[in-house]
């Protein structure tokens, strides 16, 4: 099996002019060593988007041609494999670890201002974890279909639960230590976000976000 | 871990570049480093916050960032938030956070001049 790095060299081979192809090739991250159809959607839409530069740059044209044959090349034909990163919620500093794998994941899909808002929102929902149940885990997902891409987040812990939910996630309880509207803050930043909580099962909180194709 | 933050005097005003990345405690110990500053440095009038190499302020900054302002004001001093970016402004609106106790600028000029701060050096001064 061919390198990635190979595919791609032979796509833009033949579709380029050899010192374009060239130059783009040089700028593709160390990843890019791994074999064909084996790389995750974050890591195959960041080496598309370096790709997709380097044509502005290089090949003077933003051809989608040249990127959906580099595309089928590096995929081996098939959707590449969903992206997902787990983190053990113990401390302040895996809340920004959250916040920074967070970040590394949607960053190729979406907005600038949907990057934020994601990042802000893993934020708050590991910062739950860490400050009320002491340790949990946050689960993020992204995951292709023929709609676009989605970003899902889990988190989960085993511990005391939310008592007064309701009151929560209708925005009118103010803890001491937030400023904001906690839950139901974290809920607007989403598409959508489903609670399950309770006196021995722990709380577990399911968003998702949707960026549609392009 | 000690943070080292570039707490800056500027005329009657203290000028803070928050860095990025700060973990909860350094957080509360660049608090603490602010307030200790105004407290000793009585000629304060205005404390102007950096916050322009924050990516992410989710409600703990923010919260950090009023009780900030607020100690400031304790010590006869207007905090004013600096260098705020778009993307981080639309989502604090989203996540319903109210930092309207804080006063915001857009650059570093502005600031100064809604404290109606010169920046005078000590040694042109005479």
């Amino acid at each position: 099996m061919e390198t990635v790095k190979e595919a791609i060299s032979s796509v833009l081979t033949s579709m380029l002019p050899p010192s374009a192809a060239r130059s783009i090739v040089a700028t593709l991250p160390s990843f890019a060593a791994a074999r064909v159809g084996t790389l995750d959607l974050a890591s195959t839409q960041r080496l598309l988007g370096q790709i997709e530069t380097g044509l502005k740059l290089f090949g003077g044209s933003t051809d989608r041609r040249a990127l959906d044959a580099v595309r089928r090349r590096i995929t081996g034909g098939s959707e590449p494999t969903p992206t997902q990163v787990v983190i053990r919620v113990r401390s302040d500093q895996d809340v920004l670890d959250a916040q920074r794998r967070c970040s590394e994941m949607v960053r190729a899909f979406f907005s600038g201002t949907d990057c934020v808002r994601l990042v802000t929102a893993v934020s708050e929902l590991a910062r739950n974890i860490y400050m009320y149940a002491g340790d949990g885990q946050v689960r993020m997902n992204l995951i292709e279909d023929a709609n676009g891409v989605c970003f899902q987040v889990v988190a989960e812990d085993h511990g005391p639960g939310i008592a007064n939910l309701d009151q929560i996630l209708a925005g009118r309880f103010q803890s001491k230590t937030g400023l904001g509207r906690g839950l139901a803050g974290t809920r607007a930043l989403l598409d959508d976000m489903q609670v399950r909580t309770g006196p021995g099962i722990g709380t577990t909180i399911t968003g998702s976000k949707r960026v549609r194709r392009r | 871990m000690e943070t080292f933050v570039p707490l800056l005097k500027l005329g009657e005003c203290l000028f803070v570049s928050v860095p990025n990345q700060l973990r909860d405690s350094q957080a509360r110990d660049l608090q603490e480093t602010i307030s200790e500053r105004l407290a000793a440095e009585r000629q304060i009038r205005g404390l102007i916050i950096d916050v322009s190499s924050l990516g992410v302020v989710d409600s703990f900054a923010a919260k950090v960032l009023g009780d900030t302002a607020n100690i400031a004001r304790t010590f006869d001093a207007r905090a004013v938030l600096v260098g705020i970016r778009p993307a981080v402004a639309t989502t604090l609106v989203d996540l319903g956070i109210d930092l309207s106790g804080v006063e915001t600028a857009l650059t570093l000029e502005r600031a100064l001049t809604k404290l109606r701060i010169r920046v005078v050096s000590d040694d042109t001064r005479k």
